[in-house]
């Protein structure tokens, strides 16, 4: 890794340093020098009221355990593969990514994190050779289409790397209310577009697996949320919840993980379309109906 | 030499440009010419009557633009069923009619629509034409009853290449406008407010050439042929309950009554191929001449092919396109359906080849003396070798809103619910 990081890394100053001189636009973006006595203050975010403070606080304990959870799966997979235990090390990796897809909007929010652990091949032309395929799908590459144990030895510990300074990033952020309650429809917006195409895991098929998980991870929003929803909303929201849960748990199997997404019928699939739609519907209103002030209005 | 003379006309063609550039110009420092420049003759304000005996779209004169959408019924719920058709009418009586879009007053809330037509709702002749498919009849809803006689799964002819993902539907709209962005944006309202109860399976955009529309000449296709000039005409109201519309006389359900068969073919054409085969081998394979559309040996598009004067096809080949259509044999409209397809144009095929065609339309009173004899009879024709169907289905169009029932498909529902 070093030998390659070196040139790429010279490289890279070079190209700043050309940035730096010539790149005028870049400069155009940043506010202009102010003089004088009619300083303009920068208003700053609207701060989140303290209501929702303790909701917050939950959602990132929360999304803090699924990382450990993580960290610790990701542990264990390195184990099953030192001891040349294929199936094993798979298994750790769809449980791994479903605590992942349980907090993956929170992740989101943390600049291109989501980009570095959890791209997929088909991000990059290049798709699976892409020097910028790595963290999870590379190891569900490298597991379950080439088996390349060793490789995807080294994979795992790169995406380690990545999980536990996520976690650190994690423990000193906070979030403001408009992204948790953001997050909640994120959660069903990703399953709708990417989980119930079948796309998020092509190796592992464990896409069923990922949409039960974002699922879990938008009811936990709603469920800090709660006390501020109204009943009646509240109620269309969780009935939601409780029949797309319905439809998933027909994919539980004996040993408590999901059958793989080609068991996933056509009747289910639309029942699911719906229903997730409908609930992408209603918790678009959230905003609104918490009357979450998000920007200064002039 | 025919490179300079190309070269030739090459200059000639700059200086016009120029002499145009510089006319134009001088055009816009003469604000009364300026002023009565022609202004567009699209009518955006034009509004089609949805709530008819028969629904608007069937025999409609074709709009320019037009998108044909399936759908898969995701409830089981006769009730959810019910509510569906009734939003699905709201829609069309709303999209259909002009009117001030209400402002949106929360912005905290998503935007009531999608915006794409601006702050006012122009229907631009918009049409939107619901056809219950024939999975839609089977133990679900209690339909199966009541299937109209005629509905059938399309079946494979020996040229189709069908591909399930192109194929079926519980229900499609056909929806019909003078501009895409018309088209669209019923499309998009429609599926925001039905996506509890209806998935979208496959889609088709098609369109046809503006000059056309506009100048009201027959539309030409893909293949450079005038497409609907034997068309049965839409204004003999006598011809189309004989042949278009289900009538009381007809052995169908009482439900029916009103209601049309839709054929829906999308069929491929290899048009690089077309495009290198010789013009008479086109034209024959028609039976018609390229340019003024009219039966090979006939001066005018509208002159008949006069086959009886042809008993031995040396004029109009047996194979022709147009002689196995419709023989005029034993009478005109032999094809017992009406026209109304749409050209489409999507992506490449991974072959280089360009992925366009027809989305054939016809609506009949009955799928088998219509839509598919027509086809058995042209089943082997020369024009084979070009296009290749490979999706679509058959449709029972529901009866228009006459009074008898307040929103489409209300008196099926109505004869499910006393059974159920």
């Amino acid at each position: 890794m070093n030998s390659k990081a070196k040139p790429l890394l010279m490289a890279s100053c070079l190209l700043l340093s050309l940035l730096v001189s010539t790149s005028l636009s870049a400069k155009a973006l940043r506010s202009p020098v102010q003089t004088g006595d009619d300083i303009i203050v920068a208003k700053g975010d609207i701060p989140t009221p303290a209501k929702y403070h303790q909701a917050i606080q939950a959602e990132l304990d929360y999304a803090s355990q699924n990382i450990t959870s993580i960290i610790s799966l990701l542990n264990q997979l390195n184990v099953a593969l030192s001891s040349g235990n294929l199936s094993q090390a798979q298994q750790f990796y769809v449980q791994a990514h479903q605590h992942y897809e349980r907090v993956r909007p929170i992740v989101r929010l943390f600049g291109h994190a989501d980009r570095i652990i959890n791209s997929r091949a088909s991000y990059f032309l290049q798709g699976t050779s892409d020097y910028r395929f790595k963290g999870f799908h590379l190891v569900e590459y490298l597991l379950f289409d080439s088996k390349n144990l060793a490789a995807a030895k080294d994979a795992v510990g790169e995406l380690l790397m990545y999980c536990r300074d996520l976690k650190q990033r994690l423990a000193q952020e906070q979030i403001d209310i408009p992204k948790l309650v953001q997050s909640s429809a994120d959660f069903i917006e990703m399953a709708i577009e990417v989980k119930l195409a079948g796309k998020e895991n092509l190796y592992s098929h464990s896409d069923i697996a990922d949409m039960a998980a974002n699922v879990q991870g938008s009811q936990h929003i709603i469920e800090e949320l709660s006390a501020f929803i109204p009943q009646s909303m509240l109620k269309q929201i969780n009935r939601n919840y409780q029949q797309i849960n319905a439809i998933m748990s027909h994919y539980v199997t004996a040993n408590g993980q999901y059958k793989t997404f080609e068991a996933l019928t056509w009747h289910d699939k639309k029942k699911l379309y719906s229903l997730l739609s409908q609930q992408a519907n209603l918790l678009a209103t959230l905003r609104a109906i918490l009357d979450v002030a998000v920007y200064y209005k002039f | 030499m025919k490179n300079t003379q190309n070269l030739a006309t090459a200059v000639v063609s700059r200086r016009n440009v120029l002499k145009a550039i510089a006319a134009g110009s001088a055009a816009l420092t003469l604000p009364s010419m300026a002023a009565s420049a022609p202004k567009t003759c699209h009518d955006y304000a034009k509004v089609i009557k949805f709530n008819d005996l028969h629904q608007a779209g069937v025999i409609t004169k074709e709009q320019k633009d037009a998108s044909f959408i399936a759908f898969d019924v995701t409830t089981e719920s006769l009730d959810e069923l019910e509510q569906c058709f009734k939003i699905l009418t709201d829609r069309i009586a709303y999209l259909t009619q002009a009117h001030a879009i209400t402002p949106n007053t929360n912005d905290k809330l998503p935007p009531r629509e999608s915006g794409i037509l601006g702050s006012y709702l122009k229907p631009d002749a918009l049409t939107i034409t619901v056809a219950l498919g024939e999975s839609l009849f089977d133990s679900r809803f209690g339909f199966s009853a009541f299937k109209p006689k005629r509905l059938v799964e399309m079946k494979s002819f020996p040229n189709d290449r069908l591909e399930q993902d192109w194929c079926g539907g519980d229900i499609t709209l056909q929806i019909c406008a003078n501009s895409p962005e018309s088209v669209i944006y019923a499309l998009r309202d429609i599926i925001r407010h039905t996506s509890a109860y209806l998935i979208p399976v496959w889609k088709m955009d098609g369109f046809l050439p503006s000059r056309n529309i506009d100048n009201q000449s027959t539309p030409i296709n893909l293949f450079g042929f005038k497409d609907g000039t034997g068309n049965a005409p839409a204004e003999s109201s006598q011809l189309m309950d004989d042949i278009v519309w289900v009538t009381d006389d007809d052995k169908d359900h009482a439900w029916c009554v009103g209601g049309s068969y839709q054929a829906i073919r999308l069929i491929r054409f290899n048009l690089e191929f077309w495009d290198r085969t010789p013009l008479e081998d086109q034209e024959n394979d028609f039976g018609r001449h390229k340019v003024s559309g009219a039966p090979i040996g006939m001066k005018h598009e509208q002159d008949s092919p006069e086959f009886d004067k042809d008993p031995h096809g040396d004029r109009i080949l047996f194979d022709s396109h147009i002689r196995r259509a419709e023989p005029r044999n034993p009478h005109r409209y032999t094809a017992e359906l009406r026209r109304r397809s749409y050209s489409y144009s999507l992506g490449v095929s991974s072959t280089g080849a360009l992925d366009m065609g027809l989305i054939f339309v016809c609506y009949q009173q009955n799928l088998k003396t219509g839509f598919i004899d027509t086809q058995k009879r042209l089943n082997g024709e020369p024009l084979e070798r070009y296009v290749k169907p490979f999706g679509g289905g058959y449709y029972f169009v529901l009866p228009g809103l006459d009074g008898k029932q307040t929103y489409f498909g209300h008196q099926l529902i109505e004869l499910a619910k006393k059974v159920a």
